[in-house]
């Protein structure tokens, strides 16, 4: 299964599923990413990591471990 | 009637500006109770029997952060007669989210749809009445910025608290979540007031520890819930909380696509634009390393420097020429006469003497001597003219007398306005009312040697406050901290480590207290540990001095000392993240990246003058206080056996120089075992500037540049003033911890200025083979500590399972 | 006693001031900690700082 942290810069992706427990999904969740919502990778830091995607109309940072754990 | 109105809202939505609007200055801000989490409570200005509560920023009202619980326990505790949703207008969807929640809590609800201004600029618009009808509550558009719609929406609140009307959440979710929370209601909840049975419901449903808890639901009440719950999660093949966040958007969606039309945007925004250089995976770094250099070499060396210039030798020296006119021709007079009666053969001789024999500082006068400005003389002579003596090359036997008559026959006033410096002023002046000795020497060395020495270096910390509050305000720091994150994973801390140590470059009070943002236990802890390394405001008239006196204003000293504090920070980081205490997973990294704004020149002024005046009331009030317990110190002790007071008491005699003197050994191997010194760092833990102070009192010792760079890094290291040792302890909330906390930074520090000096002394040729030896010790257990593996596997590779 | 103040007149007056100051710093110090304010020099809720690390809370 592709995993948002998969996706190339300005590649947009719809999420399918999130892993992961407790208040990191629970956090990730309240932020918008949700089942259905549309994700769009917008950069990558020097390094690799984060990386910032566009969720809902506004940026978001996210390390790639996380980016790991959501389904696309 | 007292009303209570509560604002609540995203961070960052603008909550804080227009509670300042609301309220004025009737604020009040303290703490809840048993959290760390600010409260802050007002009066409404145009109407006082108004209460306004501002909520912490919060995204949602789930019980995972302390910011959340508190303030969903005092919308149900509490129950306020109303809440006043303030959504950020830029980013509707996800500030609906919140709003959301607070519908369904039953509570007298309007929303305020915040940064109208900038939303109608960017061309979008916002159907307020449409999304008023949709959401079932009344919907105002305001600016806080720009202050407008403050006062309808203010009335509207407080009419709409008046009247009482229960908010009833329009939005419903699908068929077996509403089946599921209708029986919820049925079985447990039928004794709540209507309006507030919905909230709990929902966080039943989604098995909230903190709800459950609260209410105390029997065994088999349980059990019949959760069987819903359970059919609910199979049927939509999902989690319970993600299937009601889901739901909360869906709806949330189509509210969109009725309320919300957005311009059609073509190209990348400015933020945008900016973002791809600063943010460019190879240009970041170096692009920041740039920017702080030229922070530093604009602040310090050039602009700073000037300033400091004058204010150390002139306005608290022997004094200056208006407008600096005259100055030139002094000097030039100056220089002319020492020419003649201060650099003769005899002086040169005595001093390329003390150069080959190696004493301290004597190269210093001799390049002086040899550049033939009296000025720069007067400096090298004045450090090190004593230590010359000391070592048998006494040149005061001809320097001083005709210096003397120097000072005697030019007048600095015969060349233009003279003002003559504070010290001088007072000094004339006390003499004038016929001020006993003791009190003027008191007053003059004591408290304005002491404060002088550090006002002194004002000016320079102006000009730095200036562009570090430039560069926070303008949003670039975000920036920096996005990109530092992976650097910081490596070194097991995470990139939201960051942000304390960027505040610790002003206070380190803050600082730590900024770890509260951190919420993974072990990664806080390591923080507030840490971010003392990082030289905060009051330690850089340290790096000032040792700057000015041994590194002739070296423009590379105080970036070097960053370096130093970053480097002791990761490697910190590093040692301690193997050890067990703190071994872990690194903590998770989401953060938002406001847009690019230029700041206001108010903006940035207030905030540097927010800083300075705090610096220079410290030097007021504390350094004051220190400097006269100083001087007391010195001028208190033993002439032949005889305890007693003396202005001119040596050194050596008074009680400090003794208490000096008992533990300057400690600092022998790190170079700079004297009393003076010694004294000094102690007197550090009061406030770091009064390190300077301590200097100023007493005399500036003579020290290597390898010694004097030796001190510093100890200083930048070692434990912090008691202020931030106090905030360690706060935020800590255990004393076993700051204990360890500070005996880990006098131990590290203790270490790197070991290293420091005894390595720097083999590539000056002098081997001191016992302090090699330990210094070579302490290196290998540090590159042990580094090179170590850890103890749990830091890496997530295996995708986690739904625990339900 | 007129000449003792004659000659000393002076420097009491200034030592008074400068005891004056000393007891003012030390009771305004003492208030400080009582209501609980950092040495930052700011209160919480103006400080930059602070509303910094509240805005990253992400």
């Amino acid at each position: 299964m592709a995993t948002l942290r998969d996706a190339k810069i300005g590649e947009t992706v719809t999420v399918k599923r999130l892993n992961g427990e407790g208040a990191v999904k629970r956090r990730l969740m309240d932020m918008g990413l949700t089942k259905g919502v549309d994700v769009t990778v917008r950069k990558v830091a020097p390094l690799g990591d984060p990386i910032e995607v566009t969720v809902r109309g506004y940026e978001l940072s996210l390390r790639k471990a996380d980016a790991e754990k959501i389904d696309v | 009637m007292e009303i209570k109105i509560a604002l609540a809202g995203n961070p960052n939505c603008g909550k804080t500006t227009l509670f300042n609007l609301l309220t004025g200055s009737n604020q009040f801000v303290g703490n809840w109770p048993g959290v760390t989490v600010e409260k802050k409570e007002g009066r409404l200005k145009s109407d006082k029997n108004v209460i306004i509560t501002d909520l912490p920023g919060i995204y949602s009202l789930s019980p995972y952060t302390p910011e959340e619980v508190v303030a969903r326990n005092y919308l149900i505790d509490e129950r306020p007669d109303a809440i006043l949703n303030i959504i950020d207008g830029t980013n509707l969807e996800r500030n609906l989210y919140l709003t959301t929640q607070l519908a369904e809590l039953g509570i007298p609800m309007i929303c305020a749809v915040n940064m109208i201004d900038v939303v109608r600029k960017n061309g979008d618009t916002i159907n307020t009445e449409q999304l008023s009808k949709r959401l079932g509550c009344a919907v105002c558009e305001i600016s806080a910025l720009k202050g407008t719609g403050i006062k309808e929406t203010a009335d509207l609140a407080v009419k709409t608290a008046q009247s009482g009307e229960k908010m009833i959440p329009q939005h419903s979710f699908c068929g077996c979540v509403e089946h599921a929370l209708a029986h919820i209601e049925e079985a447990f909840l039928h004794d709540l007031p209507a309006e507030q049975q919905r909230w709990y419901a929902v966080k039943i449903f989604e098995r909230d520890g903190k709800v459950l808890e609260k209410l105390n639901i029997p065994e088999d009440t349980l059990s019949h819930i959760e069987n819903d719950i359970a059919d609910c999660e199979k049927e939509m093949d999902d989690d319970a909380e993600s299937i009601i966040t889901n739901e909360r958007y869906i709806y949330i969606a189509e509210l969109i696509k009725e309320c919300f039309k957005k311009k059609k945007k073509g190209g990348l925004t400015i933020s945008d634009k900016i973002d791809r250089i600063i943010t460019n995976r190879f240009l970041a770094l170096p692009i920041f390393a740039v920017v702080m250099i030229i922070v530093y070499y604009i602040s310090w060396t050039s602009v700073g420097t000037l300033l400091t210039d004058w204010t150390n030798d002139g306005l608290f020296g022997d004094g200056w020429h208006l407008f600096g006119n005259g100055s030139a021709q002094y000097e030039q007079a100056q220089d002319n006469f020492a020419a003649e009666n201060i650099f003769t053969d005899e002086v040169k001789a005595t001093v390329e003497q003390a150069v080959d024999a190696d004493v301290i500082g004597a190269a210093e006068i001799l390049d002086a001597i040899d550049g033939g400005a009296f000025a720069d003389f007067d400096e090298a002579y004045g450090s090190y003219g004593e230590e010359l003596a000391a070592c048998g090359y006494d040149i005061s036997g001809i320097v001083d007398p005709a210096v003397e008559t120097m000072n005697d026959t030019i007048d600095p006033a015969d060349y233009g306005v003279w003002v003559p410096g504070i010290p001088v002023l007072v000094e004339t002046g006390l003499d004038n009312i016929n001020c006993v000795e003791w009190l003027k020497r008191l007053i003059v060395d004591g408290i304005i040697g002491g404060v002088g020495a550090v006002l002194g270096f004002v000016p320079q910390m102006l000009v730095l406050f200036i562009f570090l509050a430039f560069l926070e305000a303008c949003g670039y720091m975000a920036r920096v901290a996005f990109v530092m994150d992976r650097i910081f994973r490596r070194f097991g801390l995470s990139g939201k480590s960051f942000i304390p140590m960027l505040i610790g470059s002003g206070c380190g009070v803050p600082g730590v207290m900024a770890s509260r943002t951190i919420e993974n236990e072990r990664d806080r802890r390591m923080t507030i540990m840490t971010t003392t390394f990082i030289p905060c405001g009051a330690k850089m008239p340290i790096i000032a001095l040792i700057a000015a006196a041994l590194f002739h204003g070296a423009w590379w000293l105080a970036p070097s000392a960053y370096f130093i504090g970053v480097a002791a920070i990761i490697v910190s980081g590093i040692m301690l993240k193997k050890t067990k205490m703190f071994a872990g997973d690194p903590a998770p990294f989401v953060m938002e990246l406001p847009a690019y704004h230029l700041p206001t020149f108010g903006n940035v002024m207030r905030s540097m003058w927010e800083r300075g005046s705090s610096f220079i009331k410290k030097a007021g009030t504390i350094i004051l206080l220190s400097s006269i317990f100083i001087w007391a110190g010195s001028s208190f002790g033993w002439t032949d056996g005889v305890f007693g007071f003396s202005t001119e008491m040596e050194l050596a005699n008074s009680i400090l120089g003794k208490i000096g003197s008992a533990i300057c050994w400690i600092f022998a191997p790190l170079g700079f075992g004297e009393p003076t010194a010694a004294v000094a760092t102690i007197m550090g833990l009061v406030a770091k500037e009064e390190v300077v102070g301590v200097f100023g009192v007493l005399d500036f010792v003579a020290m290597t540049s390898l010694a004097g760079y030796s001190f510093l890094v100890f200083n930048l290291l070692c434990a912090p003033c008691f202020a931030a040792i106090g905030a360690i302890r706060r935020e800590m909330n255990s004393a076993k911890w700051t204990w360890f906390a500070i005996g880990y930074q006098c131990c590290f520090a203790y270490a790197v200025s070991l290293m420091i000096y005894q390595f720097g002394l083999l590539f000056t040729g002098n081997v001191n083979v016992l302090g090699l030896i330990f210094a070579l010790a302490v290196f290998a257990f540090i590159v042990y500590m580094l090179a170590r593996p850890y103890r749990e596997n830091v890496k997530l590779s295996k995708k986690k399972t739904l625990k339900v | 006693m007129l000449e003792f103040f004659q000659q000393y007149g002076g420097s009491l007056i200034v030592g008074l001031i400068v005891l004056a100051i000393v007891v003012l710093i030390i009771v305004q110090r003492i208030r400080e900690r009582r209501s609980g304010k950092s040495s930052c020099g700011c209160n919480c809720a103006e400080c930059d700082a602070c509303r910094q690390a509240k805005k990253k809370r992400g």
